[in-house]
């Protein structure tokens, strides 16, 4: 054995402050030679494909397209090293970005600088929500928003950006803060004023991107492709065809900025902040949790808010706007070998100083080569194979895609992510509160031994099994069954309940069992409890409950009820019965 | 039959105790020899290697695991030597490497820091200043280097089975002392603890098979089943595990390899 360490240095209070304080801490006794090889290699691919990315993302978000650069430089590295996962690469994203976009355009001219400060405020309030949901420890929240709502508002937000960069790609000119809808009509009317040279080098670009894409999936693809479709430009004289260019990027580093802190722009834009910092949360821990099924790695929910919230709070003082976690960068980072955040360190880094010495270069980028990469960035942006196993699988779940996805289309994108928000409480409250109830019979092939999901019943007695908790919210729904049952058979007011499902039992579940058991009374029968759990068994004894259902009602194993249950029966009827089920069964049909 | 490691400080008189008690036990008496033989067997320097063994890291050691190197070679040598058995240690970190084998003695020499400035300047000619200066240095890098490494003080009388202090103990009361502990059957050589340090001694050889390769490589062995832990990304597993079985695979008497690859550590 390598020779151990014989004393583990132990952690004291103060190093786990520090460690709460600087999550940095936590990982860096891991960083080597061999962890920075691999965070290099990773960072540099990293700054390669963000460069088109970032630029690309500041035109959907309606800012200069350094802006997007600026916002891949500086709120990466905080969220790297404040955050809690280790491959996560946070940055410019595409839904953020159009959030940005359709929240602040009817406040101000895209791209104007009174709409780069609104953007800059809106990212520093969507920052402070973030972090203090992350000190609230609300981490969890998140949980509640189902995958279905991300994936249809993903989608949703796919067909926006694709319709946003149709002007572009047909050099066709749409007013300002045009709906969908609206953008839909007038490139309709308008398609056969499309410009044939801005088509061809969209087209070309898009070809090139798609092409490498399927070809050399490894390769900065986006990079060749605008490389490719910028050539194409200057070949085709795309300046005097009115091919519109980016225009030279200023090579220097992320300004000093200061967001606007008067009272009103924060009341007007508090709002619409929340919806980008739920919004980018919600995108930067799915991502996360992807991640890290690959790296088995445990994400924690809390310091991840924390993180985010830091680099946008950070980030608005460096002329960075609202970031949130990228899919494809986090993905490509860890699949290039990143091991530790340092990666993220390395590929602002490399970034840096990619667009201080090849910002020039941008002056020959023609805007419809980079509309033409965006419409593949969209077209990645839907992800048909959830969609696909969705409308396969759960009819619920279908009409959660739909609702998220037209409301992100149709109506304001700030209310659609609240609408899915709102819907996966209500679709997890729903299925709470609807616990699933089973029949059960013994199983014949265990001799009646073990007792499994059957359809066939004992007509004396009745044994079910709540898979749930049984609290205020699925009283309603047990108590309906429970009734119902009466229904069917007037005989069967034996009941028996297996209750190694229920995981809670709150007050008003307690008093639902207690009312139950008075009823079965007066109907001659009996409620029966077994396999309690011993939470569930401690609130029944606590409130007295017990002593109403009768501890001789309730019994450790599910064998011990039925024994004893069968002896308690009236076996009038059993003599006739056709239907025997238990083993027990034969010696009380031969009395 | 047993092993013996000794611990020492400079001018402890610890080397006379160590050849005092390979002459009355006719034990193979071991000390620089493992490091001309590691230096020769694994074709590095032997001043590097001394050095390895004594200073204590630098901040730059983090990152190239120079450190982990030299001694990953330095242990494989010193354990291939007490295997045999019959044979006393004298010197640097056998103690750390030996731990848990319980046929062998672990003795700590100590000596009140007066006399060995005396010891030193009458050996050395210097200043008594200046043999201060020496002693205290040297033991603060050997400190540092044990804990550092093996996160444990080697001045830690835990680590040892037996601390002689030589003051009004001299050096053959300190011998006789040892020899009589050392006839205690709890540290006799049986079969159960000679294939743990067999165990040790083959972990060992594949560790430093690795090092150049893999220096925070953790190994451990059974019967000639081989258990390595290397840092590498998941997306690497496959090539990873293939390369250490490759290398591991070379080491004389590894009958079987498995590979874990560790990601990440995050401490709490």
């Amino acid at each position: 054995m390598t020779p151990p360490r014989y004393s583990k240095v132990p952690i004291t209070p103060f190093r786990q402050r520090l460690h709460r304080l600087f999550p940095f801490l936590r990982w860096w006794g891991f960083v080597g030679l061999d962890t920075l090889r691999g965070d290099l290699i990773a960072g540099f691919t990293g700054a390669v494909i963000v460069l088109p990315q970032g630029v690309a993302f500041a035109m959907i978000a309606g800012l200069p397209p350094e802006y997007g650069l600026y916002t891949a430089i500086v709120p990466p590295v905080v969220a790297a090293l404040f955050g809690s996962s280790l491959h996560l690469i946070s940055g410019p994203t595409t839904a953020v970005s159009i959030v940005v976009f359709t929240t602040l355009s009817p406040l101000a001219e895209p791209g104007s600088p009174e709409f780069i400060r609104l953007a800059l405020t809106l990212t520093f309030l969507a920052g402070v929500f973030q972090f203090a949901f992350g000190l609230a420890r609300l981490g969890v929240l998140v949980n509640f928003v189902s995958h279905s709502v991300v994936v249809g508002f993903t989608a949703g937000a796919a067909v926006l950006i694709a319709s946003s960069q149709i002007k572009h790609v047909f050099g066709l000119h749409l007013p300002a803060g045009t709906s969908f809808l609206g953008a839909c009509k007038v490139i309709f009317n308008e398609i056969h004023n499309a410009n044939p040279y801005v088509v061809l080098v969209a087209v070309i670009t898009l070809a090139c991107a798609v092409s490498l894409k399927v070809l050399r999936p490894r390769w900065p693809g986006m990079l060749f492709a605008l490389l490719i479709g910028s050539l194409a430009s200057l070949i085709l004289g795309g300046e005097s065809h009115e091919v519109q260019l980016i225009g030279r990027l200023p090579a220097h580093l992320p300004p000093l900025s200061l967001p606007l802190f008067s009272v009103s722009t924060l009341q007007e834009l508090a709002p619409k902040a929340l919806a980008v910092a739920l919004l980018g949360l919600i995108e930067a821990l799915s991502i996360a949790r992807a991640t890290s099924n690959y790296s088995r790695q445990q994400i924690d929910g809390n310091q991840e808010f924390i993180g985010q919230g830091f680099s946008n709070i950070v980030g608005s003082f460096f002329s960075s706007y609202a970031g949130s976690g990228s899919f494809t960068r986090s993905s490509l980072n860890y699949h290039a070998g990143a091991m530790t955040p340092l990666s993220a360190v390395f590929a602002a880094a490399f970034l840096t100083l990619i667009l201080l010495l090849v910002a020039p270069l941008t002056a020959y980028l023609p805007i419809p080569a980079m509309a033409g990469v965006i419409l593949l960035v969209a077209y990645n942006l839907i992800d048909f194979h959830h969609i696909q196993s969705i409308l396969r699988t759960s009819k619920e779940e279908t009409a959660v895609v739909l609702t998220s996805f037209l409301a992100t289309l149709l109506l304001n994108l700030e209310f659609a992510i609240y609408a899915g928000v709102l819907l996966s409480l209500i679709l997890y409250l729903s299925r709470t509160s609807h616990p699933q109830i089973v029949n059960l019979a013994p199983d014949p092939d265990s001799d009646g031994v073990m007792l499994t999901q059957s359809e066939l019943q004992c007509p004396n007695f009745r044994i079910i099994r709540i898979d749930g908790s049984l609290f205020f919210g699925a009283v309603s729904h047990i108590a309906e069954f429970l009734y119902g049952m009466d229904k069917k058979s007037v005989y069967k007011s034996h009941v028996l309940i297996v209750a190694c499902g229920i995981n809670s039992i709150d007050v008003a579940g307690a008093e639902m069992l207690v009312q139950e058991a008075e009823r079965r009374r007066k109907l001659r029968g009996e409620l029966y409890l077994c396999s309690l759990k011993q939470q569930a068994r401690e609130v029944l004894e606590r409130g007295g409950y017990i002593d109403i259902i009768g501890k001789d009602h309730i019994f450790d194993s599910e064998n011990e009820a039925i024994l004893s249950i069968l002896s308690r029966l009236d076996h009038a009827d059993c003599r006739h019965c056709m239907h025997p089920l238990f083993k027990e069964c034969k010696n009380v049909c031969s009395i | 039959m047993s092993i013996l490691t000794i611990s020492r400080g400079s001018y402890s008189r610890g080397k006379e105790v160590a050849e005092k008690l390979c002459r009355a036990l006719k034990y193979e008496c071991l000390s620089r020899e493992v490091v001309l033989e590691a230096s020769e067997h694994f074709n590095i320097p032997e001043v590097r290697l001394v050095r390895a063994i004594h200073d204590a890291p630098s901040v730059l050691d983090r990152f190239t695991y120079g450190k982990e190197k030299y001694v990953a070679f330095f242990r494989a040598a010193l354990l291939k030597r007490v295997q045999k058995d019959n044979v006393v240690y004298h010197g640097l970190a056998g103690h750390f490497f030996l731990q848990r084998v319980p046929h062998v003695l672990k003795v700590r020499i100590i000596a009140n820091l007066e006399d060995r400035v005396k010891e030193e300047t009458e050996r050395e000619g210097i200043s008594e200043e200046e043999a201060r200066r020496i002693l205290v240095k040297d033991d603060g890098e050997r400190r540092k280097w044990g804990i550092h490494l093996y996160g444990a003080d080697t001045w830690d009388p835990m680590l040892y089975d037996l601390v002689v202090h030589i003051d009004n103990m001299g050096v053959d009361e300190a011998v006789a002392v040892i020899l009589s502990t050392l006839k205690q059957p709890c540290f006799a050589t049986t079969p159960a603890s000679q294939k743990r340090l067999d165990d040790l001694t083959l972990s060992a050889q594949v560790a430093a098979a690795l090092v150049n390769e893999f220096p925070k490589a953790n190994t451990s062995a059974r019967n000639g089943e081989v258990f390595v832990s290397v840092r590498a990304s998941l997306v690497e597993e496959q090539a990873v595990t293939q390369k250490v079985k490759s290398i591991a695979g070379k080491v004389e008497g590894v009958k079987m390899i498995h590979v874990n690859v560790v990601p990440f550590i995050i401490e709490d």
